[in-house]
């Protein structure tokens, strides 16, 4: 008799199903083997394809931050502020950034902030002599793409997008 | 409604990586396979959980896990089909004392996974002992040998 015959005894066979079950566990696996790959890309964070750069024209501010992110892992943020007249810099981040993440940590520490229905603001000294550059390390809160904005003193605000994972 | 939500997605995959990685990855249960169940549930208890360790999270997570087990152990009685999909179907792996090779490799049941299985359940030395070797939908291996009366109870 065929191995790929069903038996009926002693137990009753269903090969036909057994056979679609085995098809699909092999393609599970490359499934798997795929989903590694990507992962290891950087596809669900911390890797070359998570790793964004974003500047508004004339690179007024520049922000390195990671394109894919998960819920409630720590993600960071590194702003650039081009060097200016003034003592003080000021950084606008839109008000979804507000909501979606919780702020663990800002490095410098900013000199005040305030939150609008707008935006979110923070202020902070500038640097002897060159560009400011602050870090910001928040945790997602809500999972989706994120739509967000980060704008200077001056030029036009700098818009990225962010997934975050659940 | 959030960790409801989560417990029935954690459920799933779990299932899923069961049913995937194939039933001989689980009869075959080493020390460090084990250990690698423990990885996997400390892993699947942080999703589960997150910062909240409250005792209602705890019998939500609980109630959903159980609640979802028990629909799906009706829904193996009352409907073949889904108990086919939900555990999987018995294959014979060797018939009156001949291994079927195809459904050995196809199975990643050996002819030593056999003898062994042969072996503890029964005290049988050689194939030609074994009418039967079935890999169940669990993983394991049941044999049924020729001869029962010489056969040693499990």
């Amino acid at each position: 008799m065929d191995e790929k015959e069903d038996r009926r005894y002693p137990v009753e066979e269903d090969m036909r199903f057994q056979r679609r079950m085995w098809t699909v566990e092999r393609a599970a696996w490359i499934g798997i083997g795929v989903l590694l790959c990507l992962a290891l890309t950087g596809l669900f964070g911390q890797g070359r394809w998570s790793r964004a750069t974003a500047s508004t024209p004339g690179s007024a501010i520049a922000l390195e931050y990671e394109r894919f992110q998960r819920i409630t892992r720590l993600a960071r943020f590194d702003i650039r502020i081009a060097a200016s007249e003034s003592q003080e810099a000021t950084l606008r981040l839109s008000r979804p950034f507000h909501q979606a993440y919780e702020v663990t940590s800002i490095q410098p520490w900013p000199l005040r902030s305030s939150a609008g229905s707008e935006n979110w603001e923070l202020v902070f000294a500038r640097p002897g002599s060159g560009d400011l550059v602050a870090t910001i390390w928040a945790q997602p809160r809500q999972f989706g793409i994120m739509n967000l904005e980060a704008s200077g003193d001056r030029g036009s605000p700098l818009s990225f997008r962010v997934l975050v994972y659940p | 409604m959030e960790t409801v939500l989560k417990a029935a997605v954690v459920y799933l995959i779990v299932w899923a990586a069961i049913r995937i990685s194939g039933r001989r990855t689980l009869a075959e249960m080493t020390a460090f396979d084990f250990v690698l169940f423990l990885l996997i549930g400390g892993a699947v208890h942080r999703a589960l959980t997150g910062q909240d360790y409250s005792l209602t999270n705890a019998f939500l997570i609980i109630t959903t896990l159980i609640g979802i087990d028990v629909v799906l152990s009706f829904f193996r009685r009352d409907w073949p089909g889904a108990a086919k999909i939900i555990k999987g179907v018995a294959t014979i792996v060797v018939e009156d004392g001949q291994p079927l090779p195809w459904r050995m490799r196809r199975s990643r049941v050996t002819i030593d996974d056999v003898l062994a299985a042969a072996r503890h359940n029964h005290g049988l030395e050689n194939l030609q002992q074994i009418k039967f070797a079935i890999l169940e939908a669990s993983g394991d291996i049941s044999i049924i040998p020729y001869d029962r009366r010489l056969a040693a109870p499990a």
